[in-house]
């Protein structure tokens, strides 16, 4: 039952930064801001209110979570987030967008790690118009290793 | 069927900028099973090209360890490897990550992917940048832990999903 409270915990946080209500029970999601550069901080809360879309809607997710049990972007991103825990690591984000087409931009967010010599990064990529409205159909589980 | 007859050698001490053709070449990133598909040809699942949308979908490669390892047709303790399986995939992780009666490795990023050819495990090194060869007793400590354990898998394919 954590990981769930703490989803919603964080969105709220999330929602609260970009004065909005974010509704996990919306299927299409609304747009979030209305300026328009695409920052850091706006992907990632655009992210945040996307966590529940499930795994298997999404392109090449199968079997990227942690957990057996992963069955939601958010558990996905969750489980690799939690290794940002260890502080004898070097932890960071890769957190961009880039115009993909008249209006659409592809968005990404990956987690890397540095540890005992050895890196990796996991992470999504979606898309979203200008409006910052995201295609929930769009989201696909990047990462190696 | 990949062929043991492979002139693996060619690729020691490179890095993956000299391997992959897709620019997928960050040192940031993992790219043991990238450089494993890449000289076996395995081109199911998500690949470099996915990752890059650069190159061709003929020249991609598989980037996932926990995908190749379910692609095996034949998987097992490194212990229990047959003596006459001379040419074959090399994995390890924690004993916690993989299930050997369903063929599942999971996607812990703890976990590591080499070629075993010749009696000696070639794999990319991410700490080094660059491919080495080990015996199967270095490559045994690739990680430190109780319950880290080597695995065969003999070779899947080397086709695409379909």
């Amino acid at each position: 039952m954590k990981k769930p409270i703490i989803l919603i915990f964080v969105s709220a946080i999330a929602a609260l930064f970009v004065g909005t209500q974010i509704s996990f029970a919306n299927k299409i999601a609304s747009p979030l801001l209305a300026s328009p550069p695409l920052s850091e901080k706006t992907i990632l809360a655009i992210l945040m209110a996307n966590l529940d879309i499930p795994l298997k809607n999404a392109a090449h997710c199968d079997g990227v979570g942690i957990d057996e049990h992963d069955r939601t972007i958010g558990d996905y991103l969750s489980g690799f987030w939690s290794f940002h825990t260890n502080k004898k690591s070097k932890n960071w984000l890769e957190i961009n967008a880039t115009k993909s087409a008249k209006n659409l931009y592809l968005a990404k967010l990956m987690i890397y790690q540095k540890n005992e010599g050895e890196s990796w990064g996991w992470g999504v990529s979606f898309e979203l118009d200008s409006n910052k409205k995201v295609n929930r159909n769009s989201f696909t589980c990047l990462g190696a290793g | 069927m990949t062929d043991c007859t492979i002139d693996i050698e060619q690729y020691l001490e490179k890095n993956i900028n000299g391997i992959c053709n897709n620019s997928y070449h960050k040192n940031t990133d993992n790219h043991c099973a990238h450089f494993v598909s890449h000289v076996l040809g395995f081109r199911f699942g998500f690949t470099c090209r996915g990752m890059t949308g650069d190159g061709t979908a003929d020249d991609s490669a598989n980037i996932r360890v926990h995908q190749v390892f379910t692609k095996c047709p034949k998987v097992g303790k490194w212990d229990d490897k047959p003596v006459s399986t001379t040419f074959c995939l090399a994995f390890i992780t924690s004993a916690s990550n993989v299930n050997l009666k369903t063929k599942q490795m999971r996607n812990h990023p703890r976990k590591h992917i080499g070629i075993f050819h010749g009696g000696k495990i070639y794999h990319y090194s991410n700490r080094k940048n660059k491919v080495v060869a080990q015996t199967p007793s270095i490559y045994a400590k690739h990680y430190s832990g109780d319950d880290i354990t080597v695995y065969y898998g003999s070779m899947p394919k080397s086709d695409t999903d379909s």
